[in-house]
């Protein structure tokens, strides 16, 4: 490795670091300190493997991948902890330290997490950490299209979830 | 976009605080470089093991070649032992740590030599007899591994002997001294076999070298007789000289044998008359003059060279004439022959092939003796070809050779003394003695007068002989030989002074008497054959020009030196 490569995995790093982490947050029911360790781990296996990283791809997808991996490898390594699907939905005692116009963030945010992990994840890589669906299929290892039919079915499940139940 | 997704995207983006960054970033910096350096150190430690390998392969083979007699010349390790020997040598300055190391040195190429010789003992034609031999050329090449490694051998003595004589303290001097007789000796030992049972070119080569070692040997006895005397008169120097009378003496005896040579050489041509071969000995003859000549100037390294060449001169023409010379099986084999016989040892298994020669030859002897009157000469020389039979009996096919040799010198010479020459059924081969032409130059060789001359050429104080040409209108062929004997016997009678003045320093002569004095003696020379010639087809008239042509020629000169 170069010393280019190192400056240039540094300024990879400065681009992408929260990015990463706000996608960690979100993964982990906004456990900020599980996020960061995350994040580190995401980029120290980065760097080890900084050498296979053809610079000509993108960088954000390659670094998604690697998270995303290494948050399955975490998971699967603590199956006592609780799964993420069965996850009691968190957020709502924070409502009420919210301002207004954000109550109904929140509200989705809360929702969003009684979505399956599959749907979340989908909806997380697209809004949150903005990316676009070429490089989420790059990450998820689908096609474009696929993606986008997936995300739309998990954004109708979301949906679904947000909007309240019909009173007969 | 519709609301949920609007709702979505408004999702706080959360930022990671500022120190997680700092040491994120710190951590990943590390180990970048850590990564960097690890690929570094891979890259290195390989690096560093190819080297390593490179070196001990190296150093393995260098050792190798070094050390291994095996690796001699021919093979592709040479020049790396080679190199090697000459680091070694560049750094030993101390003049006795270098007699040392040369003498060492030489013991190394005679182990090769011995490697070689073993080679080629092995190989299973390479000493066969010539007549087996597949190319008809049986000299030695001079770029041969053998030859080479011969000569770089005498060298590296030669530097230590040189060396040794820089040396002024005795108790150094007899240290190199000491390494220089063991290697001398060692010479002398691994040499006297191979000369003996080589093949011709090969063994005149080697024989060559074991006579340097064995003459060096003797000057370094001589030298430790001196540092030993030195060492008693607790004198502090010692005088001694290896190097200059070795090479004159080694020059010297080369001309020796390449006028034992020629001699032979022209035995083979009066077998084989033919123009080219008495072209060849012409040549060869000519190249000796030049070498006697350089010698009398003190030129010695012109005068060894020379000499060099007339030795493989007359090598060359000896394979050549091979054919010729095959056809009469009785003669013998026409190598120089060694003049030292007695320090080599009786051949213990010679070729059934030279020894039928060598038989053919005694036989020869045997039938020129019966040419001669009976007298005392006639038995004393009968003696002789007995003794030369019962050597050649004994395996001693060198002194048969050698005594036979001198047998019919005598028988040539002596019947051409008493005009009996006609007689013979094979005059050319009875020629006149033909010493090489100008074999008087070499010092010893010119017999001193009973009363040396004090003045120079004065024509009153010698008398010429009368000569017979204008006395007789006709004169017979014997008249003739009459005659040129007693002219022969005025121009060495005038040699010879010249010689002894030379000598005394009493005379230099200029350049143009010096070489009226070789033509003369080179005609004078080849007068016999000319004998023979008009013998055989009887026409005495240009054998009567030519005589009187060459007594003007004497009487020409002797006027000039008076003259002058």
């Amino acid at each position: 490795m170069t010393p280019r490569d190192h400056k240039a995995f540094l300024k990879y790093y400065e681009q992408s670091v929260n990015r990463v982490f706000t996608f960690f947050y979100y993964r982990t029911g906004r456990d900020r300190a599980l996020a960061e360790d995350l994040t580190s781990e995401t980029f120290l296996k980065a760097v080890t493997h900084f050498d296979s990283f053809d610079q000509s791809r993108n960088f954000a997808a390659w670094i998604f991948t690697i998270a995303r991996r290494h948050m399955i490898d975490y998971f699967r390594a603590r199956k006592t902890v609780v799964p993420l699907d069965e996850a009691e939905p968190i957020g709502t005692p924070s409502f009420e330290k919210e301002v207004a116009h954000k109550m109904d963030v929140e509200r989705v945010l809360g929702h969003l997490d009684s979505l399956s992990e599959g749907d979340r994840e989908l909806i997380l890589l697209r809004y949150v950490t903005d990316l676009e669906p070429q490089e989420m299929a790059e990450i998820l290892d689908k096609k474009p299209g696929a993606v986008r039919v997936a995300l739309h079915r998990a954004l109708n499940a979301l949906r679904d979830a947000c909007s309240p139940p019909e009173t007969a | 976009m519709d609301h949920l997704e609007r709702q979505l995207s408004s999702i706080p983006k959360q930022r990671t605080g500022f120190l997680f960054r700092f040491f994120l970033r710190r951590k990943l910096a590390r180990a970048l470089r850590t990564s960097a350096s690890a690929q570094r150190h891979f890259v290195l430690r390989r690096a560093l093991a190819s080297a390593l390998a490179v070196i001990v392969l190296f150093t393995g083979t260098a050792a190798y070649a070094y050390a291994s007699p095996t690796v001699a010349r021919g093979n592709p390790l040479y020049t790396l032992k080679r190199s090697a020997e000459q680091f070694q040598l560049f750094f030993v300055r101390d003049p006795e740590a270098r007699v040392e190391l040369l003498s060492w040195l030489a013991e190394r190429r005679l182990d090769e030599i011995q490697f070689l010789l073993r080679q080629r003992l092995s190989a299973p034609q390479a000493f066969l007899p010539r007549a087996h031999a597949q190319s008809p050329f049986d000299t030695l090449d001079p770029n041969d591994p053998l030859a080479l490694t011969l000569r770089d051998m005498l060298q590296m003595t030669e530097q230590a002997a040189a060396l040794t004589e820089e040396l002024k303290e005795p108790k150094k001097v007899e240290r190199a001294l000491a390494a220089l007789e063991r290697v001398t000796q060692r010479q002398k030992q691994v040499l006297v076999a191979p000369s003996v049972t080589a093949k011709p070119a090969v063994r005149a080569r080697i024989h060559e070298a074991f006579q340097e070692a064995a003459s060096l040997y003797e000057r370094t006895q001589a030298a430790k007789a001196s540092v030993a005397v030195a060492l008693e008169d607790e004198k502090p120097e010692v005088f001694f000289t290896l190097v200059p009378k070795l090479r004159v003496k080694r020059t010297e005896e080369r001309l020796e044998r390449a006028e034992a040579a020629i001699s032979l050489l022209e035995e083979d041509a009066n077998d084989a008359p033919d123009a080219r071969s008495q072209q060849f000995v012409s040549n060869v003859k000519d190249t000796l003059k030049k070498a006697r000549a350089a010698l009398s100037a003190g030129h010695l390294e012109a005068a060894s060279d020379l000499a060099g060449q007339t030795v493989e001169l007359t090598h060359t023409i000896t394979t050549l004439m091979q054919p010729a010379r095959q056809a009469t099986p009785s003669r013998p084999d026409t190598a120089p022959q060694p003049k030292e016989t007695t320090t080599l040892p009786p051949t213990a298994a010679p070729d059934q092939l030279v020894k039928d020669r060598a038989q053919g030859f005694v036989q020869k002897a045997q039938e020129a003796v019966q040419h001669l009157p009976k007298d005392m000469l006639r038995s004393s020389l009968e003696k002789k070809v007995e003794d030369a039979q019962k050597a050649l009996e004994e395996g001693k096919i060198l002194d048969a050779l050698q005594t036979t040799k001198a047998v019919r010198v005598q028988v040539k010479q002596k019947l051409f003394e008493e005009g009996l020459m006609q007689k013979m059924t094979t005059p050319a081969e009875y020629a006149p003695e033909q010493k090489p032409p100008v074999a008087d130059y070499a010092p010893e060789n010119i017999p001193a007068p009973q009363k040396p001359p004090v003045v120079d050429y004065a024509p009153e104080q010698k008398p010429l002989p009368p000569t017979t040409m204008k006395e007789e209108a006709s004169p017979s062929l014997r008249d003739l030989e009459t005659q040129f004997l007693t002219i022969r016997k005025l121009f060495q009678t005038m040699d010879e002074r010249r010689a002894t003045l030379e000598k005394t320093k009493q005379l230099k002569l200029p350049d143009d008497l010096q070489m009226q004095f070789k033509t003369i003696r080179s005609d004078i020379a080849n007068f016999g054959a000319l004998f023979g010639r008009a013998a055989s087809v009887g026409d005495k008239a240009l054998l009567e020009q030519d005589l009187k042509k060459l007594e003007a020629q004497i009487n020409g000169l002797r006027d000039e030196l008076a003259k002058r």
